[in-house]
C-alpha cells in the first residue's frame, strides 16, 4: 500500500514538473538575444543594399531572420521613447535599422550621441526588403560609433 | 508694381506648405490582437512604412512580417514558420485611396472621418479591404488611425484543427501612423 502511495506521489510529481516545463516552454521561452548572438554576416551597408537590389529573393534567403552586422554612414537618425531608428545610405530605400524601447532605455547615453554623418556599426535581425524603407533590420544593438571627423581622417 | 511683386512673393511663401503633396512615415505601428478563452495573442510591429498623397488621397502602406514582435518567443516562431510562412511571403502591402476625398481638405487643421478602400496583400493572397479611418491634421503633420479584422481563412492561413479553439479566425489589426511631409 505504502509502495502504491509512493508511486502515486512520484507520478504526481512528474506530472507537475512536466506541466510546469511545458508552461515555461510555451510562455517563457526566451527571445533571441541579438546582443549575444554571433553575426552570421559582417557587411558594409552599401554592399548589403546592393545585394538586395541585385537579387531580392536570393538575398532574403541568405540574410532573412539572420543576425547581420552592418557598418555605414548615418543619413537619418531618430530617437524616441518607444524606440529609435537609424538609416544608412538613403532616407528612402536605404538600410533601415530599428532599436527596441528596452535597448533605447539601456543605452540611451550612447544612442543619443549619434549624429547624421557618423560612421556606425550595428547588429540586428534582418526582416527583409521593403520598397519604402529598403533593407530592414530590427532589434538592433549598437556595436561601434566613429565621429564624423575621425571617420574622414581614418580614410585619408 | 512693387506691391504686386510683394504680393506674389507672399502668396508663394503662403502656398508653399500646402505644396508638400506627399506625407510619409517609416515608424508606423500595427498591433494585432486575438483572444479566446484559452489564449490571448498580442503582437506589435513598429516598422511599418506608409505614404499618403494629399493631392489625390492615395495611400500605400507596407511592412515586413518578421518585424512583428510577440511577448512569447515561441508564439512568434509559430506565427512566422507555420502560419504566415514568412520565409515564402515576407511582406504585407496595402494599396488604396480615400474614397470620400473630395469632401475633405487636408490642408486645414482638423479631424476628418474618411473611408479607405483598396487591396491588402498578405500570405501571397490579395483581397479587397474597406475601412473607416480617422485622420487628424495638426500643424503640418497628419496622423491616421484605423482598425479592422482580417479573416485568416480568407488569406489561406491555415490553423490546425486542434488549435481552432485557441486561435480565432478573425484577427484584429489596430493601425497608427504619424505622417510627416516628405
Amino acid at each position: 500500500m505504502k509502495k502504491l502511495i509512493k508511486i502515486g506521489l512520484l507520478l504526481f510529481g512528474i506530472g507537475i514538473l512536466s506541466a510546469t516545463g511545458t508552461y515555461l516552454y510555451v510562455f517563457h521561452k526566451p527571445h533571441r538575444n541579438i546582443a549575444k548572438e554571433k553575426p552570421s554576416y559582417i557587411i558594409d551597408a552599401v554592399n548589403f543594399y546592393d545585394e538586395f537590389i541585385h537579387d531580392e529573393e536570393e538575398s532574403y534567403l541568405k540574410y532573412g531572420d539572420k543576425v547581420i552586422q552592418v557598418t555605414g554612414e548615418v543619413v537619418e537618425f531618430n530617437l524616441r521613447d518607444n524606440g529609435a531608428s537609424l538609416v544608412y545610405l538613403n532616407p528612402l530605400e536605404g538600410v533601415n535599422c530599428s532599436f527596441d524601447s528596452t535597448t533605447v532605455i539601456r543605452y540611451n547615453d550612447k544612442l543619443s550621441d549619434i549624429d547624421v554623418g557618423d560612421r556606425v556599426t550595428v547588429k540586428g535581425k534582418c526582416d527583409g526588403f521593403d520598397f519604402i524603407m529598403g533593407v530592414v533590420l530590427t532589434r538592433c544593438v549598437l556595436i561601434e560609433k566613429q565621429e564624423y571627423l575621425s571617420s574622414i581622417q581614418s580614410v585619408h | 508694381m512693387k506691391k504686386n511683386i510683394i504680393l506674389l512673393i507672399l502668396s508663394v511663401v503662403l502656398i508653399y506648405p500646402i505644396q508638400a503633396q506627399k506625407y510619409i512615415t517609416k515608424d508606423g505601428v500595427i498591433d494585432i490582437f486575438s483572444e479566446t478563452s484559452f489564449f490571448t495573442i498580442k503582437a506589435k510591429n513598429q516598422k511599418v512604412a506608409s505614404i499618403l498623397n494629399v493631392e489625390n488621397g492615395e495611400i500605400v502602406a507596407s511592412t515586413l512580417v518578421r518585424s512583428f514582435k510577440f511577448r512569447e518567443a515561441l508564439v512568434e516562431e509559430h506565427f512566422n514558420e507555420n502560419y504566415m510562412e514568412s520565409h515564402l511571403f515576407p511582406k504585407a502591402l496595402f494599396k488604396g485611396k480615400i474614397t470620400n476625398y473630395s469632401e475633405i481638405d487636408l490642408s486645414k487643421d482638423g479631424t476628418y472621418k474618411v473611408i479607405i478602400e483598396g487591396t491588402f496583400s498578405l500570405h501571397g493572397e490579395t483581397r479587397n479591404l474597406k475601412t473607416p479611418c480617422t485622420l487628424v491634421v495638426k500643424s503640418g503633420t497628419i496622423s491616421g488611425k484605423t482598425e479592422f479584422y482580417v479573416s485568416l481563412q480568407n488569406y489561406k492561413i491555415k490553423i490546425e484543427d486542434q488549435y481552432k479553439d485557441r486561435i480565432k479566425d478573425e484577427i484584429k489589426l489596430e493601425i497608427h501612423f504619424d505622417y510627416k511631409p516628405m
